[in-house]
């Protein structure tokens, strides 16, 4: 008697659980067909359902297509964007490693759609083994949209992630170089001459205190 | 020092008046002691008038995702200096603006300056004109395609007006520091008395050595000359001498190649630009050399002081004499404007180093563990609305907190978050101050990364 109410409680334990997990599976999809038209929502869910099947996270993939139809772009064209990303998070994992972090893979989908080469993501991950890499690779996507060119960002990237440079650097490195590019400086002269600001900067300083830096937050004084 | 002398003085002291008047926040200047790089001061004669600063200012035409919209940046530049292409140095002020247009896809590009040079001794003024177009063709493999139309009017007093319209051409490359470009080309132009056609190549190389830029350009030039001759047609018979001449037009080939090295230093306060140059030509064009120095002092993000002196070599198949030139002047660039398609900013980016943010600013307010508030400030509006991958890409209306303050209603979770914020039904665009990511759908959004 015990025993078979213990098995009833953890029947409806399992059940819950997988209801649970379940209904949060359906979240997305269930967003994504309310706002596809039903091809669409079939492209979306099978490259989804590929994704999921590979361990990739599928939230990015689903915001992608909930972005497209909050732009009104067409069917196909979500389709499409939404494969294409998941091909490069599948790229950004194999550069960055299995165990990257959700923000790590989309911030390196995004380097690798500038034309980034998966060897940067991976010599990225190399000098930061320990550390989240999410911040380098957006800095360099942003840095790269301002007009550098994307060897020389990839290089600069490197060059501070290598250099242990506290985490505020590379933030600092993005809001110098857009207003010194802003002023009519040349994009390549721009990086260059703030990554060397920094470095300078950051040989004077005591390597316990580079380490123990906190992460910024975005706008923060 | 003569009264006519003082004029140019005069007019600098003018621009540095402006200087003040126009002076940003300490701040704001410390951000910009990187010096902005202008076209020539004065009037300069270079062959290729603008399409070298296209070449080196317009970004690479990268692969990245194509972009709508242009950026237009206006300039106006006032100063004095001293003048000399073969006549006697004088006095002048000088008054010029330039406008440059950039696609945001960097593909095409499109600088028209002009320069006037009135010289205090009523002798009368110097001018030109430039209108130069560059346009890029996608990278494959690093290299790309460069097409480079200008135009351009010249006037020295004395020496007539001469028109120049030139197209040129090549393939250029671009791999990390290195960049080249080879462009062949011609040119049709007017002396003053007749028209007169030219062709040309050059190469351009250019290495950047951490902030330092080393080029090297190599040109060759090809035109014919004319020129009126008399020949003597006399002849004797019979011992008697019958006299004659015969006028006639010899056209000969003139050719000559020029090189040039110049090095750019940016230092702390002031940018430097050192020009080596030499020509060498045939039996009918001299040999010149020449030096150029230019240094460019940033006094704030939009006002710089530029002085130049040197002297610059003839250009033969326009009839346009070497001189020297020494200027000061006072350059005003303001804001660089954006077009159809590239919506304008809301407003300067915050994280001003060494001050507090100025204007619109979105910052991250810690709430539960693992949870953040996200607040937009600086924004005078009646309707703020934020969309994002924490918002299912839905409009949310941020709520009012004061006169221009506003707060997302919901906490967001850590993670790299794309977002978009629009200002009283305009039109959608990153959040200033955030980096930015290119969109496969409509530009730009702006990446939140709370880690």
């Amino acid at each position: 008697m015990r025993c078979a109410r213990l098995a009833r409680m953890a029947g409806w334990a399992i059940a819950a659980l997988l209801g649970g997990a379940t209904a949060g599976a359906q979240a997305p999809d269930a967003r994504l067909a309310e706002r596809l038209d039903r091809e669409t929502y079939q492209a979306v869910l099978a490259v989804l359902d590929s994704a999921r099947a590979d361990g990739l996270p599928v939230g990015a993939l689903a915001q992608k297509a909930l972005e497209g139809a909050s732009r009104g772009a067409t069917g196909p064209r979500i389709a499409t964007a939404v494969g294409a990303l998941g091909a490069r998070m599948r790229v950004a994992r194999t550069a960055l490693g299995a165990q990257s972090s959700e923000a790590e893979l989309v911030a390196g989908a995004g380097a690798l759609y500038l034309g980034v080469a998966p060897t940067t993501l991976t010599r990225l991950r190399r000098s930061q083994p320990e550390g989240s890499v999410a911040l380098p690779l957006v800095v360099l996507s942003d840095v790269i949209g301002h007009g550098v060119q994307r060897d020389t960002a990839a290089s600069a990237i490197i060059t501070l992630a290598e250099a242990k440079v506290p985490a505020e650097a590379f933030s600092r490195l993005r809001t110098a170089v857009a207003e010194d590019i802003r002023a009519g400086a040349a994009p390549a002269a721009a990086v260059s001459m703030r990554v060397r600001g920094i470095l300078v900067g950051a040989e004077s300083e005591p390597t316990t205190r580079r380490a123990a830096s906190p992460l910024p937050r975005p706008g923060s004084p | 020092m003569t009264p006519g002398s003082r004029r140019p003085l005069a007019a600098a002291a003018c621009a540095a008046a402006l200087a003040a008047v126009s002076a940003l926040p300490a701040g704001a200047a410390a951000q910009a002691l990187f010096p902005v790089r202008p076209p020539d001061l004065l009037l300069g004669t270079r062959r290729d008038l603008g399409t070298r600063e296209i070449h080196g200012a317009a970004p690479s035409a990268e692969r990245r995702a194509p972009s709508p919209g242009f950026t237009l940046r206006p300039a106006l530049q006032l100063g004095g200096g001293t003048l000399s292409f073969g006549a006697p140095a004088g006095a002048a002020m000088t008054v010029g603006g330039d406008v440059r247009l950039e696609s945001a896809s960097a593909r095409f590009a499109l600088v028209a300056d002009t320069r006037l040079a009135r010289f205090v001794d009523a002798a009368g003024s110097s001018s030109r004109s430039t209108v130069s177009a560059l346009a890029r063709s996608g990278s494959v493999f690093g290299l790309h395609g460069e097409l480079l139309g200008a135009a351009s009017a010249l006037s020295h007093r004395g020496y007539g007006a001469t028109r120049r319209y030139e197209l040129r051409g090549g393939p250029a490359a671009e791999r990390g520091p290195y960049s080249a470009a080879l462009r062949t080309g011609a040119a049709r132009v007017w002396t003053g008395q007749a028209w007169r056609s030219v062709t040309g190549s050059d190469l351009y190389l250019q290495r950047a050595v951490a902030a330092t830029v080393l080029s090297v350009s190599a040109a060759y030039t090809l035109f014919r000359d004319s020129a009126n001759a008399r020949q003597d047609t006399s002849y004797v018979v019979a011992g008697y001498t019958f006299r004659g001449t015969q006028d006639r037009v010899a056209v000969r080939r003139r050719r000559y190649t020029d090189v040039e090295t110049a090095l750019r230093i940016p230092a702390r306060r002031v940018a430097l630009e050192l020009a080596l140059g030499l020509r060498r030509g045939d039996s009918a064009t001299e040999g010149e050399r020449w030096v150029r120095l230019r240094g460019v002092a940033p006094l704030s993000s939009q006002l710089a002081l530029v002085g130049e002196l040197g002297r610059q070599p003839a250009v033969p198949e326009q009839l346009v004499p070497s001189g020297r030139f020494a200027a000061l002047a006072m350059r005003l660039t303001p804001a660089a404007r954006r077009g159809r398609g590239a919506p304008p900013p809301i407003g300067r980016p915050s994280g001003m180093e060494g001050g507090a943010p100025v204007g619109p600013t979105l910052t991250l307010v810690a709430g539960a563990p693992g949870e953040w508030q996200v607040r937009v400030t600086g924004v005078a509006a009646s309707r703020v609305e934020i969309m994002g991958d924490f918002t299912d890409w839905t409009p949310v209306a941020l709520e009012r907190t004061g006169p221009d303050a506003w707060s997302f209603p919901r906490a967001v979770a850590a993670g790299a978050h794309r977002l978009v914020l629009r200002v009283d039904g305009g039109v959608w665009q990153p959040p200033p101050g955030l980096p930015t990511g290119a969109d496969e759908f409509a530009g730009e959004v702006g990446v939140l990364l709370i880690e």
